[in-house]
């Protein structure tokens, strides 16, 4: 369970504790940011200071309804050690024109997965939920996301991203249930995967399953390798075939991170993707991945490396 | 000794045979002009230059600079001064230009026994080049090509051919896709950029370009082969007789 006294003051009286699940509530036209983050200290996120947000340990079992109107933003950013295990629930149901934002993004943990429910029941809906995971050793990741579309004109838009090293093993599973009724629904799946071993594994399962004419549903996920055009391109202009990888890695994973909303955030996420993409690359200048913040040289020792490409 | 110099090249891609024999010599100070229907090997031929992996060398050899290129990696090729401007720019989302030319930069530099450059020296750098084409755009966040219309990416080649400064630049169908004011500009640049320390080829199917990026020597590139080579005056020929009256000179 969470300790109240630990909440910042942004949930205010809206947060309703009981066992290990928290609910709240986004009143009618109000907006609400949370980024919730494992390990709380953050230490591979530089969450420290002047991001304008209060960022909390990550709540394993939220419970979040958003009235009419509402507008709710969620960043859930881990970075756990290959030891740990997380499991996190997150159950969401919207109201009339209630918009939505969840970005997940994993650096690492011993087995983490995510679970997404979320149930439209008023008509207008917005749900954009993007996802990127990079993972390495043993590590395994899955997300797995369900959206129920209830009611008319609802627009649900997913977008998971990946790269899997060593032996890594990732899960995308997402369902978009279309009910009988729910015309004009606009649903589309999106999941991208980079292999760089053969050990390294991912099953994705996009699914949809629709009762109902007059709706725009799509789905798609690619397990590959980044794009050779663009590898030759950066190549004729002299950039090694080791540091054009590692521009694309970033480029891949830049799709979700430049979603991001809020800038210094947006700006801490890509510099620890970018860390974690680091390899052996240290000094500065040398590396591809100009850092809004300078890297502390050997420290950043992560181990994705994708000269194995 | 010629800068470049092609010996009875042959290449294919898979089971096609492209070039069939191409033969080519090329010294610092001049422009080159490759002329030819579409189809015939004139992007092959500058591919195989640039280390495209796409196509199979079969036979003969590419020297440049006294060394034969064709084992070396694309990479290396461009660091010893080989430029290749693309006829279709490739878009590269989530990698801004900023980023991507300095680190090309650095890494040329790299290879050439240089310190890198500073931020600060080249922001300066980028600055001055980007005059070369007349580019206005703000490039600091931009993504590499993504989203930029026919002439700005053909602009963008030339700016980055600017900030990389090669000794040989061959490019490909630079004026496909542009209007008559982004030609003017994009050969501009490429005038500019002309020394006797560098050679420049210029592909074309059109003599147009020609009238503003005025060549040393045509040559014509017909089923894999150069079938004719002349002065700047050919183009005007080809441009009034069409490719036709090379097939009827070969007796075809």
């Amino acid at each position: 369970m969470i300790r109240k006294d630990i909440l910042p003051d942004i949930w205010g009286d809206s947060w309703h504790s009981e066992a290990t699940e928290q609910t709240l509530t986004v009143a009618r036209g109000t907006e609400r940011t949370v980024v919730l983050c494992n390990p709380a200290d953050a230490p591979m996120f530089m969450l420290r200071e002047g991001l304008g947000y209060n960022v909390m340990p990550d709540i394993e079992n939220l419970r979040i309804n958003v009235e009419q109107g509402g507008r709710f933003t969620l960043y859930r950013l881990q970075g756990m050690n290959t030891t740990a295990q997380h499991i996190t629930q997150l159950n969401l149901t919207m109201q009339d024109d209630a918009t939505v934002d969840l970005c997940t993004v994993t650096l690492g943990g011993g087995h983490v997965r995510n679970n997404i429910t979320v149930r439209m029941q008023g008509e207008g809906c917005r749900l954009n939920a993007d996802g990127l995971y990079l993972i390495d050793r043993e590590q395994e990741c899955d997300n797995y996301i369900f959206v129920e579309h209830a009611k008319p004109r609802c627009h649900s838009r997913e977008l998971y991203k990946g790269i899997m090293d060593d032996a890594a093993r990732a899960r995308f599973n997402g369902h978009v249930l279309v009910q009988d009724g729910a015309v004009k629904t606009e649903a589309y799946q999106t999941n991208h995967n980079i292999l760089l071993t053969d050990k390294a594994h991912v099953d994705t399962r996009p699914f949809l399953e629709i009762y109902n004419d007059d709706v725009k549903c799509s789905h798609g996920s690619t397990v590959g390798q980044l794009d050779s055009q663009a590898m030759f391109y950066l190549m004729t202009r002299g950039i090694s075939e080791r540091t054009a990888v590692t521009m694309l890695s970033y480029a891949f994973c830049d799709e979700v991170i430049r979603n991001i909303g809020i800038s210094s955030l947006r700006d801490a996420v890509g510099d620890m993707v970018k860390k974690r993409l680091h390899g052996e690359l240290t000094p500065c200048d040398e590396c591809a991945l100009h850092c809004t913040s300078p890297c502390n040289g050997p420290e950043a020792n992560f181990h994705i490396d994708p000269t194995k490409l | 000794m010629s800068l470049l110099s092609i010996r009875n090249l042959h290449a294919s891609i898979g089971d096609r045979e492209i070039l069939k024999g191409v033969n080519l010599e090329i010294n610092k100070g001049e422009v080159h002009s490759i002329m030819g229907p579409n189809g015939n090997g004139k992007s092959t031929l500058a591919g195989i230059i640039a280390g495209n992996p796409k196509y199979t060398v079969t036979e003969g050899e590419v020297i440049y600079n006294g060394k034969n290129i064709l084992d070396l990696p694309v990479d290396v090729r461009a660091n010893e001064g080989i430029f290749l401007g693309f006829q279709y720019p490739v878009e590269i989302p989530g990698v801004t230009i900023t980023n991507f030319m300095r680190t090309a930069i650095n890494e040329q530099r790299k290879y050439r026994g240089l310190d890198p450059l500073s931020g600060a020296e080249f922001l300066k750098l980028m600055e001055e080049k980007k005059k070369v084409v007349e580019m206005t755009t703000n490039l600091a966040n931009r993504s590499v090509n993504e989203g930029f219309s026919g002439g700005e990416k053909k602009k963008n080649e030339i700016f980055q051919m600017a900030m990389l400064n090669p000794t040989l630049a061959i490019l490909d169908e630079t004026d496909s896709g542009l209007d008559i004011d982004a030609l003017r500009i994009v050969a501009n640049g490429v005038n500019q950029l002309r020394s006797p320390e560098n050679a420049t080829v210029v592909i074309t199917h059109y003599q147009r370009l020609l009238d503003y990026i005025v060549p040393d020597f045509v040559h014509v590139l017909y089923e894999g082969r150069i079938v004719k080579t002349g002065p700047k005056e050919l183009a005007l020929e080809l441009e009034k007789k069409g490719y036709e009256w090379i097939k009827e000179e070969l007796g075809k």
